[in-house]
């Protein structure tokens, strides 16, 4: 108890009371978090409002009469003819390295049970993107982990690359595969939750903590019970950290899951705040809320410290449809696409990527060189393939070359199958998915491919250990290392028999009398 | 407050007016707009000085002088007594409001001590 009236006793006498001429409005109508109030003359686009019991609201419409905010929090105190002031402040959130590993809410709020971090800077949440002067060419790769990405859709820092697909097709996995694969390769990742389950966040906290990624990771989260206000600005909050790492010459990936329920929250203030609607009722400048937020993802050339935002927003479609508004807006934004499909998925193709509609604009320049001499003919093969066997499944014959296409196409689905929690190091993938192009797994049955793969990758790595630091270093399959890989490949191949399946001789049934009559 | 009786008798106006010409339907409409004119109809140049006591003529000329001084053009003074405010002044002019009560001190404290 005295304690209380102690601390009490200290707040009366650090109390400074403060004279100023301040805009002082009253609350016209309020509801659904969004309040119309009159009188506030000189209040400011984006300019932060007081309200009653220290709740904050941030304007977003200037009327003749009236001024239209956003209440940022709970709102169910407030009551119509309340006051409300300017305070001459815009929207910022804390920034620092003291959030790496923290759960936040947009506006810098703790969600994980510990005390607030504690931090020097201040990021405004809106802010013009860095010009074509700051910029460079994307030249440094994201190494996700997954082999059929970095191969086939390689993605650069300082690349925006959208992941698309249906809902449970492995989207956020990818994210999250990602994130985990950063461990020690100065990476900052940023995870933003817009409108997903609390149980989500808290499911990612978890498995951040179990992969150990939770130490280079921050995790920006407005669930779905969160007013549509805070789901709104939680992604440029989350840029707004990963632009103070940035501007510090840092790495920073951040993730935007998803941008679909991004856009459903501002249609809804927009509706609650009177905009006219358009398309789908979406609001006019619903072009602009993701083009200004992906714009801010960049490689700032040497001269402006170097650093990178790399972005990867998340959109869901509905039964595959990307023509729908927000899918082509975003894919319009961004410089390339995942597409993954819920066939592949159900077929059992995990990460389930549609290697055909997939593309990277970008990132092919950032690929380091060695990955690019395998990938390229991995494309290749893999094109060929998915059109072969559409048409084989109509007939049965096939001549040799066919049938050599389509088994090697098999091998290679089969090298890209890969679970969200195995991340595969860059050098792992280059050498299997060499011995797979070059036709080294081609008398392995497809079910034994990932034993081969396994038992592979621990052979010659652990016969020839200077192989990894050769790739790592050069970046290039060297003519030398080509031939040590084949060398010791045709090796392996000879001292695993099991893995290795017999060719198939054809045997002519012969046709006896009986059966003929 | 001193201008309650002078607003009861407009309004009691206002309606016996509607009453008479047997449109009291439109008596809400008319309030709203009543309410958007009260925003654009402030008077740039009036300044509400509410204080817990009556001021005197020298205190409002001085009050007078300082407004005008700072804003930079002639401020009219209107001057009402509320008790609530305790001690101190606020002055109201043309959607700014100057709070220096000590009713506002203690609702800032108690803002504090709860909130922050």
């Amino acid at each position: 108890m005295t304690n209380i009236s102690q601390a009490i006793g200290q707040r009366i006498d650090k109390f400074t009371p403060t004279l100023k001429a301040k805009s002082v409005g009253q609350i016209v109508t309020i509801g659904d978090g969004v309040a119309t109030i009159s009188g506030l003359a000189d209040a400011m686009m984006a300019e932060i409002l007081e309200f009653p019991q220290k709740t904050y609201g941030l304007v977003l419409n200037l009327d003749k009469h009236t001024t239209g905010a956003i209440i940022l929090g709970d709102s169910h105190h407030l009551s119509q003819s309340d006051e409300v002031t300017t305070t001459g402040r815009v929207l910022e959130v804390p920034v620092g390295d003291s959030l790496l590993g923290r759960v936040l809410g947009p506006l810098g709020n703790p969600l994980d049970g510990q005390p607030s971090p504690k931090t020097k800077h201040h990021m405004p949440l809106e802010k013009i993107a860095p010009g074509v002067i700051a910029r460079e060419k994307v030249n440094q790769p994201v190494q996700t982990g997954i082999a059929a990405i970095d191969s086939m859709i390689p993605i650069g820092r300082g690349q925006r690359e959208l992941i698309i697909g249906d809902r449970s097709t492995g989207k956020s996995a990818i994210a999250t595969t990602t994130i985990i694969n950063q461990k020690n390769k100065n990476l900052i990742c940023i995870y933003v939750v817009i409108g997903q389950k609390a149980a989500f966040t808290a499911q990612l906290v978890d498995c951040f903590k179990k992969f150990k990624a939770l130490d280079h990771t921050i995790i920006i989260a407005a669930n779905a019970s969160d007013p549509p206000a805070l789901q709104y600005l939680a992604p440029y909050a989350g840029v707004a950290i990963a632009e103070h790492f940035a501007s510090q010459g840092k790495d920073a990936l951040i993730i935007y899951d998803d941008l679909t329920k991004h856009a459903w929250a501002y249609r809804e203030l927009s509706l609650l705040l009177r905009r006219p609607s358009g398309r789908e009722a979406y609001p006019g400048d619903i072009f602009y809320l993701h083009s200004r937020l992906l714009e801010r993802a960049v490689k700032l050339n040497k001269k402006n410290g170097g650093g990178s935002i790399t972005a990867l927003p998340i959109v869901e479609t509905q039964a595959g449809d990307v023509s729908a508004y927000i899918p082509t807006n975003i894919i319009s934004i961004t410089d390339g696409q995942i597409y993954l499909e819920t066939d592949l998925f159900n077929a059992g193709i995990r990460p389930a990527i549609n290697a055909g509609l997939s593309v990277s604009r970008v990132g092919g320049d950032a690929q380091i060189k060695a990955m690019r001499q395998v990938a390229g003919k991995l494309r290749l093969d893999l094109a060929q393939y998915r059109e072969l066997a559409a048409f084989a499944q109509f007939s049965s014959d096939l001549d040799p070359v066919t049938k050599a296409q389509l088994d090697r196409g098999a091998r290679i689905t089969e090298i890209l199958k890969q679970g969200w929690d195995t991340p595969m190091l860059v050098e792992d993938q280059i050498v299997i998915l060499w011995a797979v192009t070059n036709g080294y797994l081609d008398k392995t049955s497809v079910d034994k491919v990932k034993d081969y793969q396994e038992q592979y990758l621990k052979y010659i790595f652990s016969t020839r250990p200077k192989l990894k630091t050769t790739i790592n270093k050069e970046k290039i399959l060297s003519d030398k290392t080509l031939k040590e890989l084949e060398a010791y490949t045709k090796k392996f191949n000879g001292s695993h028999p099991d893995l290795i399946i017999e060719e198939e001789l054809e045997e002519e049934t012969p046709v006896t009398q009986e059966a003929k009559s | 407050m001193k201008s309650q009786p002078q607003i009861n008798a407009i309004v009691n106006g206002i309606v016996s007016y509607l009453e008479d010409n047997q449109s009291l339907d439109l008596l809400p409409l008319i309030a709203q707009e009543l309410v958007k004119q009260s925003w654009v109809r402030i008077d740039p140049n009036l300044a509400v000085v509410s204080a817990a006591i009556a001021l005197d003529a020298k205190q409002q000329a001085n009050i007078k002088a300082h407004l005008s001084e700072i804003l930079k053009r002639p401020i009219r003074l209107k001057t009402q007594v509320d008790k609530s405010i305790i001690a101190g002044l606020k002055i109201e002019i043309a959607g700014q409001v100057i709070d220096g009560t000590l009713n506002r001190q203690l609702q800032d404290l108690k803002q504090q001590i709860i909130y922050d």
